[in-house]
């Protein structure tokens, strides 16, 4: 499980752009959402989260609002750029790419 | 409702974050996010602490995000730049309202000249033209805005800003005396101007008209103007209470 975990935290960036490729969410959306498509299995730290937010949107993949709340704190929602839809389309492309030269070095040579 | 046990943790958790407006934004996404986890954890069945102790673990180590946020913010460099905002919109509205001030005094100026070309008896009384007098309101008007635009000239950042601008030093209320002796001197010369004109223009506009009996209200023109200097200076230079 810690090899998986490994990575993928190695491509959150790419698994946050992917989510926000369907419609606009905020962290703790974001990280259910997660959760339902790993079956329970994957959750991100919050401080992890937040990093790769930061990050993205000073690479000017994502942009930021402020929900309006009317009761309670109010949620920070992220809506990706066209920029950011390249970068997620490139992370995919590299990691099907990995993927395909790991299933090659691993798997027995017949 | 267990909010201001979340809210108490997060406020212990940033206490050790810099200052600065992302922080403060950091702070507030997260609080959300929190909340509503911890309302889903107890709809779910969880009890007030074993959903409270789930939120609290799931955050992690909020040290790195700290390290991204940049350093404290400069307030007094915040500051100056809003100092200046509003020392830019005063000194437009003085400028702005002098300029009126001066287009009326010069209206009323050749107004009362060509009332006074043409004969025409508008401000007639027993038998005399008084129409030269607005030559004198027209002078007494002046007077206020020139006064506005010198103070707008001088309007500069308070000391505690100094560093930002280019020659400020001093203590605070050391230059805020300063000014305000500065500003009571020019005050008194024009003061001084002022009633030497109104004086002058008395005497001419009283022989032109001989209307003795109405002229002496270019004293109370005068008066008006000076306690208007006056309460100026109380509004923009206030004596510093010790």
């Amino acid at each position: 499980m810690s090899i998986t975990a490994d990575i993928i935290r190695g491509h959150t960036e790419t698994i946050i752009l992917a989510n926000l490729m369907e419609h606009d969410s905020y962290g703790y959306q974001i990280n259910k959402d997660i959760l339902r498509k790993t079956d329970n299995r994957y959750e991100l730290k919050e401080a992890t989260l937040y990093t790769a937010f930061r990050r993205l949107e000073q690479a000017g993949y994502i942009t930021a609002y402020w929900g309006d709340e009317k009761v309670g704190a109010r949620r920070r929602y992220y809506s990706i750029t066209q920029e950011g839809r390249k970068a997620c389309e490139r992370g995919l492309r590299e990691w099907k790419e990995a993927k395909a030269m790991i299933d090659r070095l691993l798997e027995p040579a017949q | 409702m267990d909010n201001l046990r979340i809210r108490k943790y997060m406020d212990q958790l940033f206490e050790n974050g810099p200052i600065n407006r992302r922080t403060l934004e950091l702070k507030e996404e997260l609080i959300a996010n929190a909340l509503e986890k911890y309302n889903d954890l107890t709809l779910r069945g969880y009890n007030e602490d074993e959903a409270f102790q789930q939120v609290v673990s799931s955050i992690g180590n909020v040290e790195q995000l700290f390290a991204e946020m940049g350093p404290d913010e400069d307030y007094s460099q915040a500051y100056y730049l809003q100092w200046a905002r509003e020392a830019q919109e005063k000194k437009a509205a003085l400028t702005a309202v002098s300029a009126g001030l001066f287009l009326l005094a010069g209206a009323v100026f050749i107004f009362s000249l060509l009332l006074h070309w043409y004969n025409i008896k508008l401000l007639y009384f027993d038998g005399r033209n008084l129409n030269i007098l607005g030559v004198g309101i027209a002078l007494l008007i002046c007077i206020v805005p020139t006064s506005l635009l010198i103070y707008a000239r001088r309007i500069q950042p308070p000391a505690e800003l100094s560093d930002y601008t280019a020659g400020g030093a001093a203590a605070n209320s050391e230059i805020r005396k300063r000014r305000r002796k500065r500003f009571k001197q020019i005050k008194g010369s024009l003061e001084g101007l002022m009633w030497l004109l109104i004086v002058i223009f008395y005497f001419i506009i009283s022989f032109a008209t001989h209307a003795w009996y109405i002229t002496w209200i270019l004293f109370l023109g005068g008066a008006a103007v000076e306690c208007l200097l006056d309460a100026l200076t109380k509004i923009f230079f206030p004596v510093d209470k010790e």
